[in-house]
Formats: C-alpha cells, sequence, structure tokens
C-alpha cells in the first residue's frame, strides 16, 4: 500500500473546495461590479466601517482575555481532580453545547430583556430594573458564554500532559503554589494557551447571530456587514468579499503570532 | 480544606453559568402559556405540538439527510486522503495539511460566503441549484478535515512490520489493505465519522449561506424563529435531546469509571468523550425522527377541507399529470398554512390541481431582491411590495402576467386596488394584501396616550423605543414626522431625514432595530413603543391586551403587497394557477384572517365582522387614503443607494 494516487480524489476536492473559493473572494475583492475590471474600490469602501473593524476586533480581544482567565483556573481544577471525576467534570462543561449556539444565546435574551428573568427578580425584591440586553456587555457576555468551552478544553488537554513528578519536583524544591503555577504550569500549558486563544477569538471576531441577537441590531460587527453584504439588504458580494479578505488577513494574523507558541494538536 | 472549597465553588459558578440558559429552556417547555418568561402552569403540550409540527419535522428530517450523506462521504473522502497524505514526502506532506487545516481554522462565515462565491459561478455554467447538493457539497468541504485528523495518526501509529507481514504471507496488496490496514485504522476513522456528523447536524452558519429553498434544516428553522416567534416545541426538541445525552452519558461515565479502577484504561478521555457524546446525539435524533414519523402518522387525523363548491369556474386540474412543482416565496406568517382550525392553503392547492407547491419565506423586501438578483433563487411566485415591485418591473425582474389564467383577478379584486403606481397599466401584479404604517405602544408606560410620529423620538421613552431595521421604513417613519414625501429625491431633505435618524440613534433612544423581532419584545412588555404594519399590530393585541395601536396624525405610509411572478420562471401557467386560487373568495378569506392584514378582495370585505370593516385604522375612507396616506414608488437608484450608505453609516460607522 505504497500507492499516493489514492488520495487524489481528496487533492482535487481540496482544490476545489478550498483553495479556488478562497481565490474566489480574493478575485471579487479586486473587481469592479460595472466593468469586470480589477479595481481597489471595494477594499477603499471598507475604509467608512473601520469603526466596526475597530469594535469586531476589541470585543473578540476582552472575549479571548476573560475566557483565558475564567478557562485557565477551571482546566487546572479539573485537571488535578481523581482521573474519574475529571471525566464527570468535564463532561458537565461540555453538555450544553449539545444544544444549538442559536436556541442557547435566545435564551439569554429572555434572561437579560427588559421584562426579562434578571428584572423579573429585581422587581420582586423592590429593586430598580436593569438594561442589560442590547449593550455591548451583552454581547460580550454572549460570546464569552457560547466559547469558554473552546478554551478550556484545550487547556485541560495540555494540562493533563504535564507529567505529575515535574510538579513534584517543584513543590520538593520548595515553589510555592502560586509559582509552581507561575514557574512550571503556564510555561508547560502554552501550546495549549495559544490554541485556546484561538479557538475563542476567531469563532468571536466572525460571529454576526450573537451580535444580532444580543444587541438589537444596535451594534454591528464585521460578520453583520459580511452577512448584509451577501444576504441582506445592501446586496454587494464584491464588497462582501473585500470584507471577507479583510477579516481573514485579521485571522490569519492572530493565528500567525499565537502558532509560533503551538503545537499542531490544536485540533479537538 | 480552604483551597479545595474554594475550587469547588468556582466550579460550581462556572457550571451554574452554563447551564444557566438551558435551565430556562428546559423550565418553559413545560410552561402552558405560549410565552418565554411567563410561567402559565405545567403542560406538556409543546411535546405534543413538536411531534406534529410539519415544519419543524421536515427540517429535523433534512438534517439528519444532510449529516448522514455528508459525513458517509466525508468519511470515506477523508479516510482514502489520510491514507495517500501518508505516503506523501515531508514536504508535499506540508502543503497538504496546511490546505487542509484551513477549513478548520477560517472562520465559519468566510466558509460559507466562500463556497457560495464558487456555486454561483457553478451556476454560471451549469443548471446546478441552491439545495441538497449545495448543502451536503458545502458539508463535506467542513467535515473532510475532521476526518483526516483523526485517521492520520492511527495510520501513523501503525506498524509498517505489519504490512510487509502480509505481504510475505502472501496478501495482494487489496487484501493488504482490508484486512490489515483498514482493522489497524478503524477507530480513527469511526471517530471521523462521529465528528463529522456531529460538526455538520449542528451547522448552522454555513448551511446558511448554501441552502437554498425548501431545504431547511434544524438549525436554519431556529434562526428563522428567533425572528420571530419562538416556538416552545423547540424547546421541548432540546430537552428531549439533552436529557436523553445526560442519561446515556451518565450511564457510561459510571461504566467507565468502574472500568478504569479494574485496568487503569489508557488516557484518551477527551476523544473518547466527544465520540460517545457524539454517538449519541446521532442515536437520540435517529430515534427521535422515528418519533417524528410515528407523530405526523398519529396526527393524520381529520384535515380541514375547504369547500369546492365555493370555488370559481376554472380548469385547477390541467397540469394534474404533468407533476410539477412551483416555487413560492412569501413572507413569514403571510399565507394560511399551519394554523390548527384552518385549512392548510398550500395543501388544499396539491389536493386540487397536482402540483406540488415548494413554499419558502424571506424577512424583507430587500433580502428577496437580493435571493432574486443574485440567481441563487429560482422561484415562481412572489409576493414583494409597492416600492420593490416598480424597481423588479424597472430592472426586468419579473415578467407580464396572462390574465386570461387569472380570471379571479377581474372579477373579485377591488377596482381601487387596479392600476396602482408601482404598475400603472395593471400588467404585472395581483394584489394579494394592504395595510398602513401604525404606532403599536404599551398602554402601561403611558400616562396619556400618544398619537405622533413623535412617540419614537420620546425622550421620556429612552431605551424603550424600537425602530424599523430597514432603511426603507426607517427613513419613511421620519420623513413622515418632519412633514416629507416618503418618495422624496432631495437631498437636503434626505440628509434632514438621516440627522433625525442619527439623533435617534446616538442619544440612545433607540432600545433596538428590529422587524418580527418586534413581536417578542412588544408582546413580552419589553420595550413601550415601536412602528410596525397594522396587520401584525391587530395580533399583537390579542396576545397582549396591554398594548394599543393609532395611525399617527400626520399621515403614515400605505402599502400593497402584490403577487408577481419572477422572470424566467419555469412554470408560469401553473404559477398564474396558483395566483387565481389565492383569490378564491375562501382561500383568500381563510388568508386574510389568518394575517389579519387588509384585504384587496371584494368577497372578502363583505364577510368580514362590521366591527372590523368599520375600524378607520383597518379600512379608512378613500378621503383618509387620499390625504393622509403615501405609496412608496421606487427611488431612482442614486437615492436608493444614498439611502442605503447613510444607513450604513447609522449601524456601522460609529
Amino acid at each position: 500500500m505504497k500507492s499516493k494516487a489514492i488520495a487524489l480524489p481528496y487533492y482535487a476536492w481540496m482544490v476545489i473546495f478550498t483553495v479556488v473559493p478562497l481565490i474566489l473572494v480574493g478575485i471579487f475583492a479586486f473587481t469592479d461590479e460595472e466593468t469586470g475590471s480589477f479595481t481597489v474600490s471595494n477594499l477603499m469602501e471598507i475604509s467608512k466601517y473601520l469603526p466596526t473593524l475597530w469594535r469586531s476586533v476589541t470585543y473578540a480581544v476582552i472575549t479571548t482575555v476573560v475566557c483565558l482567565f475564567l478557562g485557565f483556573p477551571a482546566a487546572y481544577i479539573i485537571s488535578r481532580l481523581p482521573e474519574e471525576k475529571q471525566s464527570t467534570a468535564l463532561m458537565l462543561l461540555m453538555l450544553p453545547m449539545w444544544i444549538n449556539f442559536i436556541l442557547r444565546t435566545y435564551a439569554w435574551m429572555n434572561i437579560l430583556d427588559t421584562n426579562g428573568f434578571i428584572n423579573q427578580i429585581l422587581i420582586f425584591f423592590g429593586l430598580k430594573p436593569l438594561k442589560m440586553l442590547n449593550t455591548s456587555a451583552a454581547v460580550i457576555l454572549g460570546m464569552i458564554y457560547n466559547n469558554l468551552p473552546f478554551m478550556i478544553l484545550p487547556l485541560y488537554s495540555i494540562m493533563t500532559k504535564i507529567d505529575k513528578s515535574v510538579i513534584e519536583a517543584a513543590q520538593d524544591l520548595g515553589c510555592s503554589d502560586s509559582n509552581v503555577v507561575r514557574k512550571v504550569i503556564i510555561p508547560l500549558a502554552i501550546p495549549g494557551i495559544s490554541t485556546g486563544i484561538t479557538m475563542v477569538f476567531v469563532p468571536s471576531v466572525s460571529t454576526f447571530i450573537i451580535s444580532r441577537m444580543l444587541s438589537g441590531s444596535t451594534i454591528g460587527l464585521i460578520g453583520d456587514l459580511i452577512e448584509q453584504e451577501f444576504l441582506g439588504l445592501n446586496y454587494d458580494p464584491y464588497v462582501g468579499s473585500a470584507l471577507s479578505l479583510v477579516l481573514m488577513v485579521i485571522v490569519l494574523v492572530i493565528i500567525g503570532i499565537f502558532n509560533q507558541f503551538g503545537g499542531e494538536d490544536a485540533v479537538v | 480544606m480552604k483551597k479545595s472549597l474554594t475550587s469547588k465553588l468556582y466550579m460550581v459558578l462556572l457550571v451554574l453559568f452554563l447551564y444557566l440558559p438551558i435551565l430556562t429552556l428546559v423550565i418553559f417547555s413545560f410552561n402552558a402559556k405560549d410565552s418565554r418568561v411567563a410561567w402559565g402552569g405545567f403542560s406538556l403540550r409543546w411535546y405534543v405540538a413538536l411531534f406534529s409540527d410539519r415544519t419543524t419535522m421536515l427540517a429535523l428530517f433534512n438534517t439528519l439527510l444532510v449529516a448522514i450523506v455528508s459525513s458517509v462521504i466525508s468519511t470515506a473522502l477523508g479516510t482514502t486522503a489520510a491514507i495517500g497524505i501518508n505516503n506523501l514526502n515531508k514536504k508535499t506532506r506540508s502543503l497538504v495539511m496546511n490546505i487542509t487545516y484551513i477549513p478548520i481554522v477560517n472562520p465559519e462565515i468566510i466558509m460559507g460566503v466562500s463556497l457560495m462565491l464558487l456555486f454561483k459561478v457553478f451556476m454560471r455554467y451549469t443548471p446546478l441549484e441552491f439545495g441538497y447538493i449545495t448543502l451536503v457539497l458545502a458539508h463535506i468541504a467542513f467535515c473532510v478535515p475532521y476526518v483526516i485528523f483523526q485517521v492520520l495518526p492511527k495510520l501513523r501509529q501503525m506498524n509498517p512490520n505489519l504490512l510487509e507481514a502480509a505481504y510475505d504471507l502472501g496478501c495482494n496488496s487489496r487484501q493488504a489493505f482490508f484486512k490489515v490496514v483498514i482493522p489497524e485504522i478503524l477507530p480513527g476513522v469511526f471517530s471521523g465519522f462521529i465528528m463529522a456528523l456531529t460538526y455538520s447536524l449542528d451547522d448552522f452558519v454555513v448551511s446558511y449561506f448554501n441552502s437554498g429553498e425548501g431545504v431547511l434544516t434544524l438549525p436554519i428553522v431556529i434562526n428563522s424563529m428567533t425572528r420571530r416567534n419562538m416556538d416552545p416545541s423547540i424547546n421541548a426538541l432540546s430537552t428531549l435531546i439533552f436529557v436523553t445525552i445526560l442519561i446515556v452519558l451518565v450511564v457510561k461515565n459510571f461504566i467507565d469509571n468502574r472500568k478504569l479502577r479494574v485496568e487503569q484504561k489508557e488516557k484518551e478521555g477527551l476523544r473518547s468523550r466527544k465520540k460517545t457524546i457524539a454517538l449519541i446525539t446521532a442515536l437520540v435524533l435517529l430515534v427521535s425522527s422515528v418519533g417524528v414519523t410515528v407523530g405526523i402518522v398519529l396526527n393524520m387525523g381529520p384535515k380541514l377541507e375547504m369547500d369546492m363548491r365555493m370555488l370559481s369556474n376554472y380548469d385547477y386540474t390541467r397540469f394534474a399529470n404533468d407533476k410539477l412543482t412551483i416555487n413560492v416565496a412569501n413572507w413569514g406568517e403571510y399565507l394560511c398554512i399551519d394554523e390548527a382550525d384552518m385549512i392548510n392553503v398550500n395543501e388544499q392547492f396539491e389536493a386540487l390541481t397536482g402540483i406540488k407547491v415548494n413554499y419558502t419565506t424571506y424577512t424583507n423586501n430587500e433580502e428577496l431582491y437580493a435571493k432574486l438578483k443574485s440567481g441563487g433563487a429560482n422561484y415562481d411566485i412572489v409576493i414583494p411590495s409597492d416600492y420593490m415591485i416598480s424597481r423588479f418591473i424597472n430592472e426586468g425582474m419579473i415578467q407580464k402576467l396572462d390574465y386570461e389564467n387569472i380570471p379571479n383577478f377581474d372579477t373579485k379584486i377591488m377596482d381601487t386596488f387596479k392600476n396602482l403606481s408601482y404598475d400603472p397599466t395593471n400588467e404585472y401584479t395581483v394584489p394579494y394584501t394592504w395595510g398602513m404604517v401604525c404606532i403599536i405602544y404599551n398602554k402601561t408606560m403611558y400616562d396619556k396616550a400618544p398619537d405622533s410620529w413623535g412617540a419614537l423620538w420620546d425622550e421620556a421613552q429612552k431605551g424603550n423605543i424600537l425602530m424599523f431595521n430597514n432603511p426603507r421604513d426607517a427613513f419613511a417613519a421620519a420623513q413622515c414626522y418632519m412633514g416629507y414625501s416618503l418618495n422624496t429625491t432631495d437631498k437636503n431633505e434626505i440628509d434632514k431625514t438621516f440627522e433625525k435618524l442619527y439623533e435617534q440613534y446616538s442619544s440612545d433612544l433607540v432600545q433596538a432595530y428590529v422587524m418580527d423581532e418586534v413581536f417578542d419584545k412588544m408582546e413580552g412588555g419589553n420595550a413601550a413603543v415601536a412602528p410596525y404594519y397594522v396587520g401584525d399590530a391587530v395580533s399583537m393585541l390579542e396576545s397582549n391586551p396591554d398594548l394599543d395601536y393609532y395611525i399617527p396624525k400626520e399621515g403614515t405610509n400605505r402599502f400593497v403587497d402584490a403577487a408577481c411572478i419572477p422572470t424566467g420562471a419555469k412554470n408560469k401557467e401553473a404559477a398564474e394557477m396558483y395566483i387565481n386560487f389565492l383569490c378564491e373568495t375562501e382561500i383568500a378569506l381563510a388568508n386574510c384572517e389568518y394575517i389579519g392584514y387588509s384585504t384587496p378582495h371584494k368577497e372578502v370585505f363583505e364577510l368580514l365582522d362590521d366591527e372590523v370593516k368599520n375600524d378607520e385604522r383597518r379600512y379608512p375612507s378613500d378621503e383618509f387614503l387620499n390625504e393622509k396616506t403615501e405609496l412608496y414608488i421606487a427611488l431612482p437608484e442614486e437615492t436608493n443607494n444614498y439611502i442605503q450608505s447613510l444607513w450604513n453609516q447609522i449601524k456601522f460607522s460609529n
């Protein structure tokens, strides 16, 4: 079985369905809608939307950082549990992912709305209701909620690989617990951290459903713009492609940076 | 120990955070009331409803079909790919692997739109259309890499001597492959298959851009429900899936742990768990789809049939043996097809004519325009609004009708609804419904009833105001308020309108920009005031008696939605038959009662209750219509683009 030919159908597939579509995005991004000739006007058009691009990146960065800070202790705690408890804990954290994310996000709308659960409770206790839905905080909350497990998984994965004797050695040599984390666990977990960062940042920066639902369409993100150009109010696949290209560059930069530290065992 | 207590507390809080939304979903699946926030007692009605809901069941079927087909193909393709890749030299292999990696790390939306572009290019040269095929191809595209990444490590782990031993013992390469390689990598193949199945089942984004007409998957249906009425039977479905997975996992965990104690199982933890979870979901879905079929069969009780004697004299059976299908695209909840005690218009048409109806919905005129313009849609009938109709006519996107095939137009449509400005010689359209834009408000939040468009700029209701989420209606609201024409092309006036809208946005008056989301928001008491269409206001009032609505004193927009046939429709005559059928009195009456919009149908109007007929907000006097209302006309492209760019400036440049 030394034949390489067996993969030929896949190579053809890979070219047609992975490479060509991306090239098409590139071509469309630089094509003039009217004349079909080369142009940079689609990209120039995007300059109008710089605030949206900036906002998307900012929200995604905040989401990623919060996920890292919430996910790291969780992954650490789970990885230190006895083995049979580990699987239970992990199962508990993963189970919500089996409900479609649109439904879970919708549930958050009902929790945060003016007349939603939280405010009903506040009113019950005679407190003033809060404006929570349709704020930037709500959008970021939705991103954190939907992506947190993608941070915990790779972190946990890498932490279980850390040899216990290394930690014991550090302790024997007089490391305090916090120093064990700082000087042993974190450096060894860096590939997992970088995978987690990529896995949270990419879906966060490109979402369009979460922002639409939790901001009531008052906060536009780059995903909303792309969706609008391809399926929505202002149909223009040329500008849409230019936006997609920009988004791809942002993602590539982030992956590029963090792949410096990461391994390829990213795929879970 | 204090430290472990802190960890425990932390984990408990984290789990609470993750489960809070799911808990609400589960609890409200047992709600007796049709509400997501107000509890009306315990009931299993949504579980019963689930198994008789045609749309959901069909979507479930589609989801399963697409997932199974695409994961089987992905597994075959991915496994052969992995074997070939394993034999490559290092340099080529890393190139191939890097490309294979792309679909996994690329944002889903880029996957979605890039494949959409690819299919559109295909469509220029082949008869391919968006539908099952594009959906399956797109799913394979993002599933194959997962299979490859599962199989490849198994190939690497394989002892190369095994294969040589097989050859030495007289195997030919085919035998060696099936007897040695396949059994060795089978676990990887299997987990790859399960991952492909899982990702396919749960995919929304890629499907959203590549599904086309009539092929709705469950996530797509859920998405459109979040825009209008979220049917709590979806809660019931999620609860069923969730509880089953939970039970199986707990059992599996229990067994695993016992095994672990016995043999200190190899640490494959994560992957095997994901595998099991996926397998379980697949099982659950399979079981539930069986349940669905049973449910559908059980629910096939006596259906409401139309009274054939009331039909006009028309040959509805002339295509009975031709196995035709027509694609109808209409607004959401704009045809009487899923109401328990009313006739199902499409089923009646199918039974009567033998023509199959493929029915889809859109949420606004612009979305319909994009779909028609992009060439992805192949509709035979669409029902756009006035201004979009004239745009379609100007751009040659709809065709002239043969009114010989629609005799009901002459006999049953009111004369005042013929030859309107969007189709002055009435060659393209048959009016379907009409109405006005009104303002809906929550009486409990006002001391004095509002009567003006100013309610949408009322500082006292800051943060409680909903606004149209489309440029034409949003600009019109401001134009009415400021006394401009709704069809102004005057740049100065448009700029002033923009400033008014910008002021509304920037001073945080607006809580949310909505279209059909307005139902949930207003019915749930989450907002004080919103502009919307009268017919919809009527149905909101039925759900929440705290609401009321008025036609603003400054005047308002009147709209007419009419049936048209797009250029290039495949079954024009059958489409005309359908339009004629919509004008049959019994059908039009059912639609009118279901939709709640005003009717242009003479006989249906006569059949309405006096209370409705005399309601000035629903059937105003001709005098009022002439003086206080204005129809949209198609704006010049330049003006349209200008308004669109100003709108984008509000939404995306801040």
